[in-house]
Order: structure tokens, then sequence, then C-alpha cells
């Protein structure tokens, strides 16, 4: 069982199904090696496009996945042992006397479907392990922009209008939806597929006939479509934050030209991308905001955090309108692009501090829960079709 | 020391081999050179599955000759290691071998398909066939097909008899609905081979032109071997030509079998939109559309279909930024006909502040100076900005710039595009359209 004090052995995964697949290994690259500098035994293990697994100490190198074929079938060869998959996450390889892989905590380096929407964060749970970062139900929410959004109204955190709908909707009566976007939102609309990470499949229209072709685009990326109102000339402003209760805003940052000026997977923007952190034209750190307006907005997305039940660490994306000072909070990231190590050296925590404190945090939240009761006494099933328990309506 | 080591020699001659990628004749061209195992190598032997088998294949000849012959045990080993300085005769013996186990593997393969392909009656089968164009096809009919029905493709450039009966083996169940094929041509009589396994219902013919001359040797054998598709297609079926491809205009009418014509043009396009911006567009969709009709689609489903196409990458592929600016990725595209379709891509937006970024073109040899200015010239009247990555050839888009009286002002140029992309901020603005065109590899510079 896990304690604290163990040595542990830590498990990066990346890759996986989805858009970002690339960054991911960026990202998981970038804390394999910090791990491994803080003295921690490190596991890489890569999940391909396809979702095969490949566990392997190759896999930490970045220059093994910039020659073309990068997997390697005998890395591919493990399953996860159910048989001692409890607190702790065994991987055996196949054949007689095969190998065996412990993990005593996962470190989930993914982006977008398939590993940041909860569906990872679910298999660490089963196997009652920590993990770092977000939990199931925070990390499947802000995975859905139309969600998200829905709790920050609740919640009163302003954001911008928005309509959306099923692309069986879409089928059916394409009219009455256009309809219902020009009485809710007025034009220019910014379209997007409702649980996609990157920006794919994301176009503005300013037209009508744009509206329509942009809405058959995020069709074909996700079953879900929402289309907000966009206002002009907004300031990107983003918010980091880490921690499980007590949580530290990071400073904030300012994106001149924003992430997706270029979309995605641009070589413009991969030669010194602010996704990467080093494009230092494109991003402004602090924001150029006053005290009490830099205040304001940290406060908004530590409320966001809370309120959508994030842990470990998030990113709070925001727009700003100068003219009228009206926020706008926008999407969250429980796993922001190489964890915005950029964006915490500028604000005072380095990189190897910082994912000392994410693993700390995964190991509180791992305490705090495996102090909660979860199995309970009962006689149901020995009085299992008893005339009794018919009476209480069982 | 090498030249008396046998191993090195056993070595030496499977490296030539897997050099001369296992083509008997070029590997008895250098042999006859390079014998002996004296020579830098300028890599190293891969032991690949194939180079293995080969490399078994030959000691087991050795080994089965030196069984027959010798009867002194003593004499074995010497006589073994001896004919090792042979190792170029035993390969070629051994290869020969395999490449008959090959064939046969192969045929097996081909005849598993078939019968496969017996059992699956509820498939429709689209054949794609043309010397340019086919992959650009095949994705549109997937995008499209696939809001309906379950649909496989052969997957990147899998376009032989062989590649596609594994296909067939491998990803095709009885649930799929529809299988786009896209049929390769290297010999005559690779496209009746490959309809011998899937036969299709709907062909689509692309263009002709002289873009595998080397391999087909005459254009009239191109021809020939394209139109095969037509002639063992169904022939109640659909075959889809592109009418803007001379050859294919004036030739299907000797070919064709008394299938259901259907010709598109870029003179009458189709209306659907894409996120394509190249001219072949309205005449693809055109096609598209045909095949989807035929299969009985909805205008809804087609219409969904038609918005998921999207370009190759970095080939005139249109991405939206934010400030509203428009970047058209041209990165790839490095002929002066395809600077010209990018030029006339750009002036179309003609409310539009337009942004042109080039190094130029490289391997234009003499024609450089002609070409170049000749970009400048049509540039002019098109462009708003022209960003230019200083090299050899800038200086003449500059002239033909110049010529056609483009304001100097307007022309900006920087040493490396590391500078060009920093500066990116201080002469982009909100609501442009940014077109980069040719990003030139570093090895030109």
């Amino acid at each position: 069982m896990y304690n604290r004090t163990m040595k542990k052995t830590i498990g990066v995964f990346f890759g996986s199904r989805n858009p970002e697949h690339d960054v991911s290994i960026i990202t998981g690259q970038l804390i394999i090696s910090g791990l491994k500098g803080l003295g921690y035994t490190v596991v890489p293990i890569y999940l391909d496009k396809k979702g095969a697994w490949y566990i392997g100490e190759r896999y930490s190198q970045i220059a093994h996945f910039t020659s073309g074929d990068n997997t390697h079938r005998d890395d591919a060869q493990w399953y996860l042992d159910m048989e001692y998959s409890h607190g702790k996450m065994v991987f055996k390889k196949k054949g007689f006397a095969g190998k065996t892989v412990t993990i005593d905590l996962a470190f989930p380096a993914f982006h977008g479907q398939n590993g940041e929407d909860g569906t990872f964060q679910g298999l660490c749970e089963m196997v009652n392990i920590p993990y770092v970062g977000c939990d199931v139900a925070s990390s499947a929410v802000t995975m859905d922009k139309v969600m998200t959004k829905q709790l920050y109204q609740a919640a009163h955190i302003p954001t911008t209008e928005f309509v959306s709908f099923s692309k069986d909707e879409w089928i059916k009566d394409k009219n009455a939806i256009l309809a219902e976007i020009e009485k809710k939102l007025h034009l220019p609309v910014i379209v997007k597929p409702a649980r996609l990470g990157s920006s794919i499949g994301i176009s503005k229209a300013r037209t009508k006939q744009d509206l329509e072709f942009a809405v058959d685009v995020a069709c074909h990326y996700d079953t879900k479509v929402i289309v907000e109102v966009c206002i002009e000339n907004l300031m990107d402003v983003t918010c980091c934050v880490i921690g499980n209760d007590t949580l530290t805003p990071s400073k904030l940052q300012e994106s001149v030209f924003g992430d997706d000026v270029f979309s995605y997977e641009n070589k413009y923007l991969d030669d010194g991308g602010a996704q990467l952190g080093k494009s230092k034209n494109n991003i402004i750190i602090p924001a150029r905001l006053d005290e009490k307006t830099t205040k304001k907005i940290q406060d908004t997305a530590l409320a966001a955090y809370r309120l959508v039940g994030c842990s470990g660490i998030a990113r709070v994306d925001f727009l700003y309108d100068r003219n009228t000072q009206k926020l706008y909070a926008n999407e969250i990231n429980t796993l922001p692009g190489t964890i915005y190590h950029h964006l915490w050296k500028a604000s005072g925590i380095e990189l190897p501090e910082l994912l000392t404190k994410l693993v700390q945090y995964a190991e509180e939240k791992y305490d705090s829960k495996e102090k909660i009761t979860h199995v309970f006494q009962s006689d149901i099933l020995k009085h299992a079709d008893s005339s009794k328990m018919k009476l209480k309506g069982i | 020391m090498e030249k008396i080591n046998p191993l090195a020699y056993l070595y030496h001659h499977l490296y030539l081999l897997q050099l001369e990628e296992y083509d008997l004749f070029r590997y008895w061209n250098i042999l006859r050179k390079k014998w002996l195992p004296l020579h830098k190598r300028r890599k190293e032997l891969v032991w690949t599955p194939k180079i293995l088998l080969t490399t078994a294949v030959s000691l087991s000849i050795i080994a089965a000759v030196l069984l027959i012959y010798i009867r002194n045990p003593l004499f074995v080993f010497p006589v073994f290691l001896g004919s090792l300085f042979f190792s170029g005769i035993w390969i070629s013996v051994a290869l020969f071998f395999i490449s008959f186990i090959d064939l046969f593997s192969k045929e097996l393969i081909i005849t598993r398909a078939q019968r496969k392909m017996a059992t699956l009656t509820n498939l429709t089968i689209i054949g794609v066939a043309g010397s340019y164009g086919k992959t650009t096809m095949k994705e549109a009919l997937r995008q499209v097909i696939s809001q309906r029905f379950k649909t496989i493709a052969t997957p990147g450039n899998i376009n032989t008899p062989v590649g596609i009966a594994r296909i067939v083996l491998n990803e095709l169940t009885p649930q799929t609905e529809v299988f786009i094929v896209e049929m390769g041509e290297y010999q005559r009589g690779d496209i009746k081979h490959i309809c011998s396994i899937t036969k299709p219902q709907i062909g689509v013919i692309t263009g002709i032109n002289e873009a595998h001359l080397e391999r087909m040797g005459t254009l009239s054998m191109t021809i020939a071997t394209i139109f095969e598709l037509a002639e063992n297609m169904h022939e109640s079926g659909l075959l889809v030509l592109n009418g803007d491809s001379t050859l294919v205009r004036d030739n299907y009418k000797t070919f064709i079998k008394g299938q259901n014509i259907h010709i598109v043009t870029k003179k009458r396009p189709s209306k659907l939109k894409t996120q394509l911006l190249g001219e072949y567009a309205g005449a693809l969709m055109d096609a598209v559309e045909a095949v989807a009709r035929q299969l009985g689609m909805t205008q809804e489903e087609v219409r969904i279909g038609a918005a998921g196409i999207v370009p190759i990458e970095h080939r005139l592929q249109p991405i939206q930024g934010k400030h509203n600016m428009l970047i058209i990725d041209d990165s790839y595209n490095g002929n002066p006909d395809g600077v010209s379709e990018a030029i006339r891509v750009l002036a179309r937006y003609t409310e539009r502040r337009k942004v042109y970024i080039t190094p130029g073109l490289v391997e234009m040899g003499e024609r450089s100076a002609t070409v170049h200015r000749q970009i400048g010239r049509e540039l002019a009247p098109v462009a708003d900005l022209v960003v230019l990555v200083q090299n050899s050839v800038t200086p003449h888009i500059k002239e033909g710039l110049l010529k056609a009286k483009f304001n100097k002002k307007n022309i900006l140029e920087y040493p490396s595009s590391e500078e060009v992309y920093s500066h990116m901020a201080d002469f982009a603005k909100p609501n442009d359209v940014i077109l980069f065109q040719n990003d030139w590899p570093d090895n030109y510079v």
C-alpha cells in the first residue's frame, strides 16, 4: 500500500488518441526529465495515436519521437496485472517469467480527450493510486465547454453568451437553431466543437452563410457544438492555479496574439510558440493590468478552480474588455501544456519546486480520500429475496 | 585483416545487397567493382527480417552443398569458411529462392482476399485511379461517405494488388458498407489485377499526365493501364471522369463499357463548401457529389460531410487565427504554377489586407531570375505587403515587384525565417490574410 515515505516509482503517461498527442509528448518529456532530476524513479508510458501502450526507457528521449517510426512492438507487450494492482499499478510483460513494472504514483501528461478528460483519472481511481492533477469529475466537466459555462452561470461568474446543441438537432432542424442563435447572440460568433482541447474545428463566423458552414465543420469533430458571442478586441489573459485546499495563483499572462493565432501544430508557433513557453514576443508576463484588476482576475480564477473542484493544477483563461472593464471567464485547462512552467518560473516557482508540489498535492489528495469510509457492513444480500426486503421496496 | 576474414566478406556482401535494395542486377554491378570488403562503408548493415532470412537461406545453401559433397568431417569447417569468400554467389542463389517464395505467398494473399470478398455481399466498392490527385479524391470521398456509411479507405499510399489484398484481409468486416480503393499503376495489368480482387461498382479517374512516365514507358501505356478501371469495373456502374484532363477527355470513349458516365470540370464547379482553397475544389466536389448521390445520400449528409474536407497540410491550408487573421499555409508548395495559383487565391480576398511571405523557389536553375521576376509581377497588383526571407533569389522578386510599380515601402526583408516569425507582431494587423509560400528548407540556405 502507498505511503509517503517510501521510495516511489512515478509513471509519466503521455500521448494518447487526440489531436494534441504531439504536444503531450513534449509535456511528458519535460516532466520525466524534471522528476529524474529530483531523484525519483520514473517510468515513461507512452500511448500512441491508435491507443497502444508502450513502456520503456527509450520513450524518455524526445529524439526518439522525432524520427519516423517511434514505437517498438516489444515495448507494447504489457498488460495491467489486476491481481496486484491495488494501491499500485502493476504492468506485467507477456511471456514466461515476464518482467514487472510497479507504479506507485501516476503523473498524467495528457492533453485533450482520452487522458485529460477524466478517463485516465478513472483508471487511477479504480486501482486506487495517487495521481497528479484534477480528479475525474473536474477533468470531465472542464473538457466540456458547455458544462463549464453552465457552471459559471450558476455561480454568477461572468462568461460570454452562448448557444449549444447536438449534431442530431442540427441535422433535424438547422433553421430553428440558426434562428435561436440570431435571437440570443449577435454576429460575429465563434463556433467550437464542445469537447475538443485544441483549436481544431474552431472558426469565427461573421455572416449567416459562414455560420452554417462553421457549424457543419464543428460537427466533424464532436457531436456537441457550442456557439459563443464574439466580442472584438478583447485581451487574452491566463491565470494558472496550483493547490488542493490552499491555492496559489500564478502571475497573469497576457497573450498578444494568443496561443492559437496560427492554430494548432503550426510550425511558426512550434518554433517559438507560447504553447512551449518560449515565445517572448507573443506573451507578456505579468499582464499589462493595474493591481486591482489583476487581483480581481486572480480571485475569479481561484473561484472557478474551486467551483469545478479542481485539484493539483489547472489553468483558467479569461477575456478582458479594457474599454468596459468587463471580465469573461473562458475555458479551464486541467493539464496545461508543459504544465505552464514558464509562467510559474516568472511567478517565482522553478520547475523542480513545481513538480515537487504537484507530487505532494497528489499524495495529500490521496491521503484525505483514504480517510473516507468506502465499505459498509450490510445484510442486504443475506436477506435478498426475502419478503422483508420486498416490503422495503428493494 | 579484413581481406582474409571470411565473415567480413559475408557482412560486406549482405551490406551491398541492402544498399542496392535487393535488386540483383544492380547488386552484381556493384559486386564486380567492390567484391573485397575493403571499402569504407557510409552506413552499416541493418538486420531487417528480410536480410536475416537471406542470411539464413544463404548459410543453409552452403551447408547443404557441404553435406552432399564433403565426406571428411575434418574438412567441413575450413571449406565452410572458405566458401564465405564467395558470399555474393550464395546470397544471389538464396535471393532467387526467396523471390519464388515471395511470389507464391503474394499470390496466396491475393487468393485469400478474393475468397473473402466473395462473402462480403453488402459492400460497395469505389475505385480511384489516375496519375495525380488520387489521395485528395480518396480523402474527400471518405469524409463525405462516412457521414452515412461505415467506410474504409486504403490507407496512405497503399495501392498495389498485394497491399490492397492485405487491407481486405485485415480491415474489412461484414459490417463495412463502402470500401474506397486507391488503384496504383506501376505496370500494364496492375489495375485489372486490383479489380479482380475488388471489382468496383463506382469508378473515379482523377486525371492522366506524364507523372510516372519513367515506370510506364509510354503515355499510351499509362492511358491504357488507368482505363483498365473502366474495362474491369461493373458494366452498369457509375464512372466519374475528370474532364479538365485532356488525356482523359480524348480517350475515354475507347474504353467504357456501358457505364453511366459523369464528367466533371472546373468550368461547372459544385456549390458545396469545403475548407479547400485550390481551384481544383469545384470539380473535385462535383465528383464527390455524383458518387454520394449514386449511394443515395441526402443533401444534408453531403453538405456536412463536405465541410470536413481539409487540404493536405501545408498546401493552401487555411488556418483561422485570432484577431480575425487568416493564415494560408502553402509552405510545401515549391513550383511556379503552384505559386501562380496561390497568388490567385490570395487575390480573392478583395476586402482584406493581403500579406505575402516567401523565400522564393529552389532548384529553378537557369530560369530562376525569370521565374522570380514573374512572381514579383503577378504579386504586385494583389499583395498589400510582401515579406521576403532574404537569399540569392529574392532580389529578382523585388525587381519584378518594383517594375510593376509596387510601392517599395511595402516590401519588408528579413535575413531568416526566424526573424520573420519573431517580427510577425510588428507587421501583421487584425483582419489580415497572410500567405506563407514555400518555406525554404535549411540545406538550401
